[in-house]
């Protein structure tokens, strides 16, 4: 096998790895991934051995035509992961292209590291999240509305986390008691509103529903690792929102 | 009213969830239609006497086979309908009051409310999945359809060359005697 040849191998399992890594942060399934993976090898006729993905970590090892064994792993990162379906449509769209017409290696296309954030719109999310959200579980609008104005601190918060990559559960416990403590004000200047239904609106930003669900979900399709991960961030997320709320409930005498 | 007012939440609110999750311009409305759709297979079948478990799947069901039918005419990863679309559904409020079970030290209530959270969790996952098998079934058969009449197509072609082969030759044969 030529020095570029060589080279060429090595740049594409770094290639391959580096997008199964982007695509379990934006919070796609293991096996979707390792699908992925296996199939951009395959277009360029090396025969893959393992292509293997969990919450946490992702590895490969392929075999060239000649012989040679390539493995490669590379850790995904818990505090860089956030379900972001735009960027995992650009993985996806970019996976097929180079699945139907493998380009040069210098041609692949690059994917954006750490993509911008969209401000405007997301903290859209965050007021029609909440506010919706308080009124669907029975609050009036003053108490979605509560929970929106809520939501608008809390996203502040989020981007803080966001830019010094913090601890996802020590963020929770934090932004659940300000949120809390937010709340019980709301309460204080406006006796008629309900504190149960503006917090449950502002716990749906945090509520570890989505990771059951998918932790749930891998585990029906045998991934059974990364099925209990998820579930025990879920477990954690839960724990943590309990102690951020009930610290802020006990200084505020809420409960 | 109630039930309307829900649906109104719901589709809201998934619209929000779907702008948290990033959901490009293009897919939003039907990301969004994805949402209302899942709460009202939900409160549907919940008219109908079921339990969480029963709703939360017919709802799984539900938004799973619209995200796939989406994701073919769109051309999009179907977890971008997907995901939006299972929030209504999502254990919130049972897992809400399951924390403050546990704060208030209220086994019973934890208890009931745990097992509600994990029931509708077990639930749309579930439909999800029967749904994706569904699709994946369909897609089989289609492939295995399309398959078999391309071979049909390429065994009359076969025959007609060579029948004109056979003819051809005779032709030759005919004008060499």
């Amino acid at each position: 096998m030529t020095r570029t040849a060589q080279t060429d191998c090595e740049a594409l399992v770094e290639y391959t790895l580096n997008l199964g890594r982007q695509m379990m942060e934006c919070g796609a399934e293991a096996w979707r991934t390792e699908n992925t993976m296996a199939r951009i090898f395959r277009a360029y006729g090396l025969e893959v051995l393992d292509a293997h993905a969990m919450a946490t970590q992702a590895a490969v090892t392929v075999k060239t035509k000649s012989g040679e064994h390539y493995t490669s792993t590379c850790m995904v990162l818990p505090e860089k992961t956030a379900m972001n379906l735009k960027r995992l449509e650009v993985i996806n769209t970019a996976a097929r292209e180079i699945c139907r017409k493998p380009p040069l290696m210098s041609d692949l296309p690059k994917i954006e590291e750490r993509p911008s954030r969209w401000p405007w719109k997301e903290l859209m999310g965050y007021i029609l999240g909440t506010g919706a959200f308080a009124v669907f579980f029975g609050g009036t609008i003053l108490d979605g509305l509560l929970s929106a104005c809520i939501a608008c601190g809390i996203y502040g918060l989020d981007h803080l986390r966001v830019r010094n990559l913090q601890n996802r559960t020590i963020y929770i416990v934090v932004a659940c008691f300000a949120a809390g403590m937010l709340a019980q004000l709301c309460k204080h200047f406006c006796p008629g509103v309900d504190l149960d239904k503006i917090v449950i609106g502002d716990i749906m930003l945090f509520i570890p529903g989505l990771a059951l669900v998918n932790g749930v979900r891998e585990l029906f399709y045998a991934d059974i690792l990364t099925g209990i991960y998820r579930m025990v961030e879920a477990v954690l997320g839960a724990g943590a929102i309990a102690i951020g709320y009930t610290v802020s409930f006990m200084i505020g005498g809420g409960l | 009213m109630q039930e309307l007012i829900q649906i109104f939440c719901a589709t809201l609110g998934t619209l929000g969830f779907a702008l948290l999750f990033r959901v490009r311009r293009e897919h939003l409305l039907f990301a969004t239609l994805g949402g209302a759709l899942s709460w009202t297979a939900y409160l549907a079948v919940g008219f109908a006497g079921a339990g969480v478990f029963l709703s939360s799947l017919t709802g799984g069901v539900a938004v799973c086979l619209w995200s796939e039918m989406m994701a073919r005419w769109r051309k999009a990863p179907a977890n971008v309908y997907l995901i939006p679309g299972i929030v209504p559904l999502l254990p919130g409020s049972a897992l809400y009051y399951a924390m403050e079970a546990v704060v208030n030290e209220d086994t019973e209530v934890f208890t009931a409310k745990g097992i509600e959270a994990l029931l509708g969790a077990v639930g749309i996952a579930g439909g999800i999945l029967i749904a994706s098998e569904i699709v994946r079934c369909f897609l089989v058969a289609a492939r295995f359809r399309r398959r078999k009449q391309q071979e049909k197509e390429a065994a009359i072609a076969a025959a007609l060359a060579e029948a004109e082969a056979r003819e051809k030759a005779e032709k030759i044969r005919e004008k060499t005697s």
